[in-house]
């Protein structure tokens, strides 16, 4: 396997667009991370792409719009972490040596299905029987609030202590162009905000929006000829989960657990290395667990992490500079590569006013789905270092 | 000997004051305050005739093995379908086996004594070995009819075998006439009811004492032989009226329990009957005359056996698990009697897909889960792969029934979002005693009521209703342990 580094990152500021398609969407982040990469477009020897709400061949038309064509396509479906398994097949490419210069790319519009109706009762809505799970209530809000209603009878975790998470989130987007909402909310206003799913209010939970990313991956050993500041691939682990049968009790994911642990291990790091994260909050509840699950404090402790202030800006561990799923957004299939731009981003130093002091490494943690098991369909890991 | 073997009985957790609904609605018929007394018993809104009677069905059955059961009869006048066996989804949803001979019977208010007599004479015959009757009733009133006041939701179940009866089967009689006192034509939702003292004094007043004294001559008694006598009656004052006709003491008088719950349509004389057995002492003459049609009397000797039998949760423990409606509106959208904005939501139901169901039937209606037999683990939904990791074993399941197994609450939320006539939505992850874990709806009680670690049990509900298509969809939620 040779070394693969992230030569170039871009993406569109996260929004509602019912206007402007999924596939110029999708151009203008390629046309972003060629730019930043000082890449021309001819050199891009393959694309990889996650999605789920397209119609089929997403990865051929947005390639399309970014004038790139005759080259490998693929599109990956894996809920939300589509991108980031499509990452992981870049990744894969290169380090095996069958490309030098590849894409990874994430899309999403979510507005423009809203408006023709197809979202109207729950984007996963299916019919009777074909998936027990989803009709019994499993919806992601529930899903969260119950682990996080078992979080605060196991470990004493407050209301309070999760929309403090929002708070930091929001706080944090209003230093991101590129987030879709840049407003920063009180304690107040976040616990005040409407119930949703208790406990988790509105400003719990993260909004339907639209947006593209897209890295630049090339081989390690030509990567100095585009830029001085390559950012490295330390690991990128991606696993489905397991059956969920002998785990301890709902406030743990198991799978998120064991892909931290492995990545920690392949890129010879822990989790006392980092020092920017980008995780997947696409609940409050779901950061505090994550602090947890990859092991930046100990089971129980993640509320420590929010009254001490360790994962603010400046803290030792930034997390969710960008502002997170939370405020920044979450488009689906965008959501993994436009976690990678954000690391990316701050290990080259380039974030202004959310930036990190001297930020070597970081991490992007990415769950899609949900698995007949209860445990995330898909579970992504990515490891990077300056 | 021929009789039955147990019985079981259902009253919906809800009440509703008639004074209340007559304060929404008596402004338009004033002369209903004769009926404005005491409570009347209202299904939940995932609550039908086939949900209760599956509810009684599970009361009568407790302690007892399923498999013996080869006749299955459903008695409702308000059958969720009129097209797709209704009893066949309580045979599922009971987890009998497939080999049940199984009915509806219908149209009439006395078709709980004849599904019961059915069941008799079928056992007595030789052609089913043990046969289980339920009746459910969830009845419709007009809003500001006598009706709306006077009907009662609830079920009652009975078991008839041929061997340790705790009441024998003595007897009966039976008279039918197509004495029109209401009806309902194909495509109406209400019934169409003639005038009551014309009901009152021309039917109900000549058919029951015909029936009670039709059986008391064939069999050589007198009415006043019998230790308890039930009588099916829409109000109090028809009761009344018949115990002095046919001359009872009051302590004679099953009572109807009108006032707490209201008439229960053909459920009613199965749902008396399952409470006097539940009070009756050997040697005890019982009497059912159930009216509707004409009318149809039954007679029953109470055995020793009655005193071996298990509790039950019984009526008596239904009367006292209670909670109130309120208000009215809410009762009229839980029926949608009134249109009421859903909701963008609440407006779309996904297909349901016939050949799912069909597949999953068992799954579905059943809670039927599956047992690795290599490592004993529960499972559910029905895997062919254990779950175990430390097992895996492929293709070694065997069936494991969960819906009668108590469990206990891990982890619970109130959505906001999602579309429900009784927002918002209560969810719960389960564990189940023995073994297995799932998420389900929870009902009957609110988000206080719930703390994680409490002790609930499952209840076979309405999980969905495709009213473009008439389609009712089943589950099974879970619900508050009830005390007792």
């Amino acid at each position: 396997m040779r070394e693969v580094a992230v030569i170039g990152a871009g993406m569109i500021k996260f929004g509602k667009y019912p206007d402007y398609p999924t596939a110029r969407m999708g151009g203008d982040a390629v046309h972003k991370a060629l730019q930043h990469a000082g890449v021309a477009r001819r050199s891009i020897q393959a694309a990889y792409l996650g999605n789920i709400t397209s119609p089929t061949n997403c990865c051929q038309r947005v390639l399309a719009e970014a004038g790139i064509s005759g080259i490998p396509a693929f599109n990956h479906e894996n809920a939300c972490a589509s991108s980031s398994s499509a990452f992981r097949s870049a990744y894969e490419s290169v380090a095996t040596g069958v490309h030098d210069m590849v894409l990874a790319i994430g899309v999403e519009n979510l507005t423009s299905l809203i408006a023709s109706g197809m979202m109207s009762s729950g984007p996963l809505q299916v019919p009777f029987g074909t998936n027990l799970d989803i009709d019994n209530g499993m919806m992601m809000p529930a899903m969260f609030a119950l682990i996080g209603r078992r979080h605060m009878m196991d470990y004493g975790t407050t209301v309070e202590q999760f929309a403090q998470i929002a708070v930091k989130n929001h706080k944090n987007s209003t230093m991101n162009p590129f987030a879709h909402y840049t407003k920063a909310c009180s304690l107040e206003e976040v616990m005040n905000s409407a119930m949703i799913c208790d406990p988790l209010t509105l400003y719990q939970c993260c909004p339907i929006g639209d947006g593209a990313a897209a890295v630049v991956l090339c081989a390690g050993d030509k990567a100095r000829q585009y830029t001085s500041k390559p950012v490295w691939v330390k690991g990128s682990v991606l696993n489905a989960g397991r059956y969920k049968a002998g785990a301890k009790g709902p406030v743990r994911i198991q799978t998120c657990v064991d892909s931290a642990k492995e990545a920690y291990e392949v890129a010879g790091l822990g989790p006392e290395d980092l020092d920017v994260v980008e995780l997947h909050d696409c609940f409050s509840i779901h950061e505090l667990v994550a602090y947890e699950d990859l092991g930046l404090c100990a089971k129980g402790e993640g509320s420590r992490l929010v009254d001490e202030g360790i994962t603010e800006i400046g803290g030792k561990v930034a997390v969710n500079t960008s502002g997170g799923l939370l405020s920044k957004g979450h488009p689906i299939g965008a959501t993994g590569v436009a976690q990678i731009v954000e690391v990316v981003w701050q290990l080259r130093g380039e974030c202004g006013d959310r930036q990190q002091p001297g930020a070597k490494v970081g991490l992007t943690h990415n769950g899609g789905g949900f698995g007949p098991s209860g445990e995330p369909g898909a579970m992504s890991i990515i490891i990077l270092a300056r | 000997m021929v009789g039955i073997v147990s019985f079981g009985g259902f009253i919906p957790r809800y009440r509703m004051d008639r004074m209340a609904i007559f304060k929404s609605m008596g402004w338009l018929n004033a002369a209903n305050v004769a009926y404005a007394r005491g409570e009347k018993a209202v299904a939940n809104y995932d609550e039908d005739a086939i949900t209760m009677a599956v509810a009684a069905g599970i009361d009568c059955l407790k302690g007892l093995e399923r498999d013996k059961i080869d006749g299955l009869l459903f008695a409702s006048t308000s059958l969720p379908y009129r097209e797709r066996q209704n009893a066949a989804i309580i045979k599922e949803a009971l987890c009998l086996k497939d080999s049940v001979r199984s009915g509806d019977v219908t149209g009439s208010l006395k078709s709980g004594t004849t599904a019961l007599l059915e069941a008799l004479d079928s056992v007595a015959a030789g052609s089913m070995k043990q046969a289980l009757v339920c009746a459910g009733e969830c009845r419709l009133g007009k809003m500001g009819s006598a009706q709306e006041l006077t009907f009662g939701d609830g079920a009652g179940a009975i078991l008839v075998d041929s061997e340790d009866v705790v009441a024998e089967f003595k007897g009966s009689y039976s008279v039918s006439t197509d004495f029109v006192d209401h009806f309902r034509g194909e495509t109406e939702r209400f019934d169409r009811v003639w005038e009551d003292r014309w009901i009152r004094d021309t039917g109900y007043s000549k058919l029951v004492p015909q029936a009670a004294m039709g059986l008391a001559k064939k069999y050589k008694l007198q009415p006043t032989d019998f230790a308890k006598v039930i009588v099916t009656a829409p109000t109090s004052g028809y009761l009344k009226a018949m115990a002095q006709m046919l001359q009872l003491k009051p302590e004679q008088v099953q009572s109807a329990l009108l006032d707490e719950v209201g008439d229960t349509g053909a459920a009613q004389a199965l749902l008396m009957l399952a409470a006097a057995l539940q009070e009756a002492k050997p040697g005890d003459k019982i009497l059912v005359i159930s009216y509707g049609s004409g009318a149809e009397a039954i007679y029953f000797e109470v055995t020793d056996a009655i005193t071996k039998l298990p509790a039950h949760y019984g009526i008596k423990g239904y009367l006292n698990y209670k909670a109130q409606l309120v208000p009215y509106e809410k009762y009229t959208t839980f029926r949608n009697i009134i249109p009421f904005e859903p909701g963008l939501r609440g407006e779309v139901v996904a297909p349901t897909s016939l050949s799912a169901l069909g597949r999953h039937r068992k799954e579905i209606l059943g809670l039927m889960g599956s047992k690795c037999k290599v490592c004993g683990t529960p499972q559910y939904p029905v895997q062919r792969v254990c779950v175990n990791p430390k097992c895996g074993a492929i293709d070694q399941m065997e069936p494991y029934i969960f819906s009668n197994k108590k469990a206990m609450l891990l982890a619970f939320t109130a959505d906001n979002l999602a579309f429900s006539v009784d927002p918002p939505s209560l969810y719960g992850q389960i564990g189940f005693e023995g073994g297995g874990r799932f998420l389900f709806d929870i009902t009957d009680c609110t988000m206080d009521d719930l703390s994680v670690g409490m002790k609930l049990e499952m209840s076979f509900r309405v999980k969905y209703i495709d009213l473009a298509k008439g389609l009712h969809g089943y589950f099974w939620k879970a619900v508050p342990v009830k005390e007792g």
